[in-house]
């Protein structure tokens, strides 16, 4: 209240349409409409005296002027007229207000359940309960496809896992990629012809070799070798090798060491008659370079899709 | 001057007056309402209530949706992986001879001297010098690599890398699978090329040692896949270092 005074005071001069309209909406709002109108009302007959006091000063001005009554009648006359006007506009914007706030709160108390009828609220529980139903429905379906999905993903997930460890023992078997483990090196000195080092591979292979490779070149299923029986040079996938010839294996260094050295082998020939000097080195590791280039296809087509070859195989 | 002014107040006060009447009428019906119905009340606590749970089914609703939203981009995207992966595996695969594969090529038959090594094994003699050793078919097969052959098999069996063709006594073991002759090894690739090479090496000594072989072109070879299985356990994967290590 006090604060109410206060304001009302300092805004006398211009009557604060913000003030009346806050001061009623809130007292309004809070239910204590009676108190808040006093107020108007004692603020209006305040600014209501306000022109009267104008009207008396006129008055007197028309005593003391009375030679020119036409002008001094129009004088009269156009203050009343402000001063009704700045009444009246002050009512009318408290009217306003006022009747603004009503609606609002029979607006707010339209949209208040409470008070809505019992036939209302029971069909609008119905209708939530509807509603709850399909949301239900909807969330189960939802779940029951997330799961389907986490399913899929796991079994996607293995499938991929057996894909990488099939592709990554191919990448073994093609030479695409380096290898290591325990193996042996036989080290050939000068002297070896394509045809032993064939032969030699061929033995490694003989006795579970898992890779092999000469020189730092790695041996695939396409690699050539070619001797020049001439000039003594072996090439192996055109490169040309120099003694002393390096050939390491991996796989069991006992077992390969076993299987090269078996009498009337290769190397045992090697070093029988043609007294070429021979080095069997079992190892813990050895490292076996990647093949640099994959073999590509230019004759050789895929037979599964096409039966054609099979008949013709048997015709 | 005067009387209007009342009547204006007086009027002012009147409109003010019924719209505070109304505002209070208002205010009365609405506490009397609150006040009374039991009913209303526990009608409205149960609707605020289910305006909850709707409200929250619908966030988990969404957040359902968001994820499996999620997941269907991840799960695209990893079936483009698995694709990718399985082309690239059937691709390893044909390199490492598991697939039956078919072209143009050669078909490269030897067989022993079978009368001569019947002779001589009645004479008491050695039969060796009349049958095909497995260096003959090792050093055929690598001809036929030098001419460029894309795959190869002996009767049926196919070379593949760690094919090794060794003999036991008389017999031809190739991927220690036990082969009697006539040795029928099929190539494909250029059969020009192939013929060429293969005479100027092993073979051409068999067939000037009158062995009976031959070489048959084709333009349409069947080669089988590599019916074995591929084992490693002592091969791995070489790390970076060891990588590095090799330069």
């Amino acid at each position: 209240m006090t604060t109410d005074l206060k304001n009302s005071q300092s805004n006398n001069q211009d009557p604060g349409t913000e003030l009346f309209g806050n001061s009623a909406a809130t007292d309004y709002q809070t239910g204590s409409e009676l108190t808040p109108d006093n107020n108007v009302s004692e603020d209006n007959e305040q600014q209501i005296i306000d022109p009267e006091i104008d009207d008396v000063s006129t008055e007197k001005e028309v005593m003391t002027a009375l030679t020119e009554p036409n002008e001094h009648s129009l004088q009269i006359r156009k203050p009343i007229k402000k001063s009704f006007i700045q009444a009246l506009t002050i009512a009318l914007i408290c009217l306003g207000l006022m009747i603004a706030t009503q609606y609002k709160t029979q607006q707010i108390l339209l949209n208040d359940l409470s008070q809505q009828s019992d036939e209302t609220l029971i069909s609008l529980i119905k209708q939530l309960y509807d509603k709850q139903y399909n949301l239900t429905v909807e969330l189960l379906d939802l779940e029951k496809q997330m799961d389907n999905y986490r399913e899929n993903s796991e079994q996607d997930d293995s499938l991929e896992d057996t894909l990488q460890n099939e592709l990554s023992k191919m990448k073994i078997v093609n030479g695409t990629i380096a290898v290591s483990g325990p193996g042996l090196n036989i080290t050939v000195g000068s002297g070896l012809s394509g045809q032993d080092l064939i032969e030699i591979i061929n033995d490694l292979w003989n006795s579970g070799a898992e890779a092999v490779a000469v020189n730092n070149i790695r041996f695939t299923n396409y690699s050539v070798i070619t001797y020049d029986p001439l000039k003594r040079l072996i090439s192996m996938d055109g490169t040309t090798l120099s003694a002393p010839f390096t050939i390491l294996a991996v796989g069991d260094s006992d077992t390969l060491s076993r299987g090269v050295q078996i009498p009337g082998g290769i190397i045992d020939e090697l070093i029988v008659y043609y007294n070429l000097q021979v080095k069997i080195t079992p190892i813990e590791k050895v490292v076996l370079p990647a093949a640099t280039a994959n073999q590509e296809f230019s004759y050789a087509q895929n037979a599964e899709e096409n039966t054609a070859a099979d008949k013709e195989e048997t015709d | 001057m005067s009387r209007k002014w009342v009547l204006v107040i007086f009027s002012i006060c009147i409109i003010t007056g019924f719209f505070l009447t109304a505002a209070v009428r208002t205010h009365l019906a609405a506490e009397e309402a609150k006040n009374t119905d039991d009913m209303n009340v526990q009608l409205v606590s149960q609707i605020t209530e289910l305006e909850n749970q709707n409200t929250a089914i619908e966030s988990e609703i969404k957040g359902i949706r968001s994820v499996l939203t999620e997941s269907q981009k991840s799960d695209s995207q990893q079936a483009t992986a698995l694709q990718d992966l399985q082309q690239r595996l059937a691709n390893s695969m044909i390199e490492a001879g598991l697939e039956d594969l078919q072209g143009p090529g050669i078909t490269v038959s030897l067989d022993d001297r079978t009368t001569e090594a019947q002779a001589a094994y009645k004479l008491g003699r050695s039969t060796s010098p009349y049958l095909i050793h497995y260096s003959r078919l090792l050093n055929i097969v690598n001809d036929m690599r030098i001419a460029g052959a894309e795959a190869i098999a002996i009767n049926d069996v196919r070379v593949i890398t760690s094919t090794d063709i060794k003999c036991a006594g008389d017999v031809i073991l190739v991927n220690t699978t036990r082969l009697s002759p006539p040795y029928i090894i099929k190539a494909i690739g250029n059969a020009e090329i192939m013929e060429k090479q293969l005479m100027t090496g092993d073979y051409y000594i068999l067939q000037s040692s009158n062995f009976p072989v031959s070489i048959t072109a084709s333009n349409n070879i069947l080669i089988k896949g590599y019916r074995g299985s591929f084992s490693f356990n002592y091969a791995q994967p070489a790390s970076d270092e060891e990588i590095a290590s090799l330069e």
